[in-house]
């Protein structure tokens, strides 16, 4: 194969793979937010900022793997 | 094919504009001083309306040191430690907060230096504002531990006081198992820059670079269509501005507890 296609198919994996925890991460921690939420409506406001947060930082290895597709790609 | 022809080229890295005295100027530096001036002239704007009756500009800005406070008296246990860092804190979310939002400002990012080199880009889009900031973040907190417990301080990651501890040699295990997660703690310290900053620098980058080829994806896309995935981005970037000062709150209480105890 080029070096071209093999860099475009790397970048593809890199992302693709790396997705995958922090989709299911967040997915866990959105769910149980909504459930602590249901049974506790008045501490939604303070779970909401809490649920962002800890989103944010679940996402982050997924961000890390789209930093090594943006490099494969463009560096 | 018409699918992303005329898109402008995307780098990673900033690109100098021009040079100053030998120092060659980027374009996020650039930026870096607009959102200074920014931040001076929000300074001087609160400043003046400030008062027992707060203005509109005031609340907002009181809500915001509130929110930091609440979440700085729980980590560090007292309130006189937390009003301490409270600057540190708040000027790291401003920083960030407009760092992040300033390609929000229009035509100032398709101001073209000479040679077709964009003249302003976000900052925090530039891995190294991000890594400085938080190479100071992480330096700082082993910084002020040393300064309150020097020797606990270096004798909690090189522990060498276990070495006194040998009695036998079925105790010589435990003394390498020791040794080996103190270098394990200074792999983590690194980590902890290498993971603050990324997280920064990928989503900002990210953030920017949907908008971009959203926006040249093809005729009908450069109208209108950008406008959901501009939200998005400054969302994320909003959400990078308080992720990050929460982040550096636990890593100095983290490290400043260990001392203390």
């Amino acid at each position: 194969m080029e070096l071209g296609a093999v860099k475009l198919i790397a970048a593809a994996i890199s992302i693709g793979l790396g997705a995958i925890g922090s989709g299911i991460g967040e997915g866990i921690i959105g769910g149980r937010a909504m459930e602590a939420m249901g049974r506790n409506p008045e501490a939604a406001s303070d779970l909401f900022t809490k649920m962002i947060v800890a989103m944010a930082i679940c996402e982050s290895t997924a961000i890390y793997s789209l930093i090594i597709s943006f490099i494969i790609l463009f560096a | 094919m018409y699918l992303l022809s005329n898109i402008p080229a995307i780098s990673i890295k900033s690109s100098p504009v021009f040079e100053w005295f030998g120092l060659s100027i980027t374009n996020s530096m650039l930026t870096m001083f607009v959102v200074n001036i920014f931040l001076l002239a929000l300074a001087l704007y609160v400043r003046k309306g400030a008062g027992i009756i707060p203005s509109k500009a005031q609340v907002l800005i009181e809500s915001v040191i509130s929110f930091f406070t609440d979440s700085l008296e729980p980590a560090f246990g007292d309130k006189k430690t937390a009003r301490k860092f409270l600057p540190l804190v708040m000027t790291l979310f401003l920083v960030i907060l407009f760092a992040n939002q300033i390609s929000l400002l229009p035509i100032l990012m398709d101001i073209k230096a000479n040679g077709g080199v964009p003249m302003f880009r976000v900052p925090t889009s530039d891995f190294s504002l991000t890594v400085a900031l938080a190479l100071f973040v992480v330096a700082l907190s082993h910084l002020i531990a040393l300064r309150i417990a020097p020797i606990k301080h270096i004798s909690n990651t090189f522990k060498i006081g276990e070495i006194l501890k040998v009695r036998s040699p079925r105790d010589l295990g435990n003394l390498f198992l020791e040794l080996f997660l103190g270098i394990l703690d200074i792999i983590g310290e690194l980590a902890k820059v290498v993971s603050l900053s990324a997280r920064l620098f990928g989503n900002v980058l990210a953030g920017e670079l949907m908008v971009l080829i959203i926006t040249y994806l093809g005729v009908y896309t450069a109208y209108f269509i950008p406008i959901p995935f501009i939200f998005l981005s400054a969302f994320s970037g909003i959400v990078q501005a308080i992720i990050f000062p929460m982040l550096t709150i636990q890593y100095i209480a983290g490290v400043v507890g260990s001392v203390k105890n």
